[in-house]
């Protein structure tokens, strides 16, 4: 076999170099469809090492706690939106004073984002965030001198993300000034640093962001609609055992109506995986109709091929070719035309990714299996579109082939 | 005695069906003996390429049996065919049918390749088989660089490399002029001395004297069937005349 192997390959370069200009076009088009494989998934690649290097920068004891929505699509619609508001949520403060009482979490912090208009030296609507002190423990926010957001987090006092004392004093340091919400005259506590984490669990730009105490400020509601609340574990037992304790706790409350969901680990991340995934999978499909489109363009050429090339096959036959070796030759060619339509795609496509890299935060991330996907999509390629060309090419009777003029 | 190599019995062939059906051969009975060299004729249509085809196993008859050294042949596989073909026979046609890519040794080493001899050697053989016909200057031409006279005795050269046991020509020298009909003639007459068992189809009467056998095919049957003197070839053609 791979003595004729070798003969089919040469062959098939030689007849692919005589339609110089024809192979190369068909070559391009399947490098398209490959080239928008290798985009989305080297992206899909890298917006996944955004999510583990956060699962390693949070920590793994962190615990989340969600309302769900009974309807999916909602639910990723939602996070789609950045606001739940429109939902009304399942999680109460009861909830967070059962999850105190335990003893395995330590720090708690309920979220519960609305916008209001806020009135500083500009006025600017803006994400008001209400939650407790430990928010900022949680996730290791610091203000901008590298101090811990400790006190003074109660009634009337607020913290600043960094963009957003900016945007409404023209100043990166605002501590003691004030400014009025709703009616109500708030003081700067604290600047937070700037942050640039533009995907992140809670789902708020933080820069951009003012937090106030959920149980003290005057104008949060008594029964605020809590999106999320975050919970490190610091007990003796592991996450998951904490998680399940948590769950129970909350069950009991919401007497076992299961409306909301506690996430630890890799789970936490699930939702953003799945919107990930939609994402991917209808870019995908649009890649998929360009690798067809590509594909019919090798199975064009090789149709064509095979129909000029007809006394060929006749000869072939005529000393000694059989129908497999005929067909073995003609699939061969379309598979250098795809594996090449692959190299150039792969090209393509990593370069694209590098482009979308300059314009986003994504960096495109490529490993073996990316490699592998591509190359093995373009022998289906190959393999798909040439297998009925090489099959017609098989067929010819010799008597007929031979009898051929052009 | 010499051995058989070809035995057909009770062969037809029928094209097409209904209105358009023909039948192109009728009932043919054909024994050829190694060493014959057998010149068909008969007038257009009479069924010779179709008779040769079949022999070439390049096709199929409707019924009947076919022989090729002793082994029932008309009812085997396609593959068989392919194998048979490249170890048993070497065809030459009247348009040369050289591959126009390929250069003229790479078309006479083509039947090696399904032999799976190796490149270096596939091309050794057919370069001393362009030796014999004087063509190792041309080796590395293409065919269309050749005249015919050139091409038919690369296209002979083809159907020798992998040592046949008959050799089928279809009006060989059909495309080409007197000269270069005559220089191929000579070389079939030559590989003939050598051994070779040769069936050709032909329409020119004067090719006949090169013949150990002429087969006359008239409307799909033999017509007449006459064995000459392989010595005495001009002795034949006196008496025609
Ligand atoms: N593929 C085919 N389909 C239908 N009829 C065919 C086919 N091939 C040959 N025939 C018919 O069979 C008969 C014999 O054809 P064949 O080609 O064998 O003649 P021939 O003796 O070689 O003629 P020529 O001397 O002109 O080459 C003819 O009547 C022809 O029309
Ligand atoms: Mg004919």
């Amino acid at each position: 076999m791979s003595f004729l192997l070798k003969n089919h390959i040469s062959d098939a370069i030689q007849s692919l170099k005589a339609n110089r200009s024809r192979s190369l076009l068909t070559v391009i088009g399947i490098s398209i469809g490959v080239a928008s494989i290798i985009v989305i998934l080297s992206l899909t690649g890298g917006v996944k090492r955004i999510i583990t290097n956060q699962i390693q920068q949070y920590g793994e004891d962190l615990i989340i706690v969600r309302p769900t929505y009974t309807d999916h699509a909602k639910d990723i619609f939602s996070h789609l939106t950045n606001s739940t508001s429109f939902a009304s949520s399942s999680l109460t403060l009861q909830d967070i004073t059962s999850i105190k009482n335990l003893d395995d979490a330590t720090l708690i912090a309920p979220v519960a984002v609305s916008q209001y208009e806020l009135l500083g030296d500009n006025t600017i609507v803006s994400s008001v965030v209400a939650t407790t002190q430990d928010f900022f423990n949680i996730f290791g926010l610091t203000t901008r001198d590298g101090d811990n957001l400790t006190d003074n987090f109660s009634q009337n006092s607020i913290v600043l993300g960094s963009r957003l004392s900016v945007r409404l004093f023209d100043s990166v340091d605002t501590i003691g000034k004030k400014l009025t919400i709703k009616g109500e005259s708030f003081i700067v506590v604290g600047i937070l640093s700037p942050i640039s984490d533009p995907i992140n669990i809670n789902n708020i730009n933080l820069d951009e962001a003012i937090f106030m105490n959920i149980e003290k400020s005057p104008i949060i509601d008594k029964t605020p609609q809590i999106q999320q609340i975050n919970i490190r574990a610091k007990g003796q037992s592991d996450t998951q055992t904490t998680a399940n304790l948590i769950d129970q706790t909350i069950a009991k409350n919401h007497k076992n109506t299961k409306d909301y969901e506690v996430l630890s680990g890799e789970n936490i991340y699930n939702p953003a995986e799945n919107i990930l995934g939609l994402i991917s999978t209808t870019l995908s499909i649009v890649a998929g109709i360009s690798l067809v489109v590509g594909g019919i363009g090798v199975m064009n050429i090789m149709l064509v091929t095979v129909t000029e090339r007809t006394r060929e096959i006749g000869i072939r036959k005529a000393v000694g070719a059989s129908n497999w070796q005929i067909m073995v030759q003609f699939l061969i060619e379309s598979l250098i035309l795809a594996i090449l339509g692959g190299i150039l795609g792969f090209s393509f496509g990593y370069l694209g990714a590098g482009i979308v890299a300059l314009f986003t935060p994504i960096l495109p991330f490529v490993s073996l299996d990316i490699v592998k996907i591509a190359f093995v999509i373009s022998i289906a390629v190959g393999v798909v579109f040439g297998i009925y060309p090489a099959f017609r090419a098989a067929r010819k009777k010799p008597v007929d082939c031979l009898k051929y003029y052009r | 005695m010499a051995t058989t190599i070809i035995e057909i019995r009770g062969l037809n062939k029928r094209f097409g069906v209904g209105d358009a059906e023909t039948l192109a051969l009728r009932d043919v009975n054909l024994k050829i003996k190694m060493g014959e060299f057998v010149m068909v004729t008969g007038p257009s249509g009479c069924g010779k390429t179709t008779l040769l085809n079949i022999i070439g196993l390049l096709d199929r008859a409707t019924y009947g049996e076919y022989y090729l050294d002793n082994h029932p042949v008309a009812r085997i596989s396609k593959r068989k065919q392919a194998r048979l073909r490249n170890e048993k026979i070497g065809t030459i046609f009247q348009n040369f049918n050289l591959i126009q890519n390929m250069t003229v040794i790479e078309n006479v080493a083509l039947p090696l390749i399904y032999r799976r001899v190796g490149k270096t050697k596939r091309l050794k053989i057919a370069s001393r088989m362009l030796g014999r016909f004087q063509l190792n200057e041309r080796e590395y031409y293409l065919p269309n660089q050749l005249s015919g006279g050139q091409q038919q005795r690369v296209a002979i050269a083809r159907s020798l490399v992998g040592s046949p046991s008959i050799i089928l020509a279809d009006e060989p020298t059909g495309n080409l002029d007197s000269r270069a009909s005559h220089i191929v003639m000579e070389e079939l007459r030559e590989i003939h001395e050598q051994g070779n068992t040769i069936i050709m189809v032909t329409h020119n009467a004067n090719l006949t004297a090169y013949a150990t056998r002429v087969i006359n095919i008239v409307d799909g049957r033999i017509d007449s069937d006459i064995n000459i003197n392989k010595h005495t070839p001009k002795t034949r053609n006196r008496r025609r005349k």
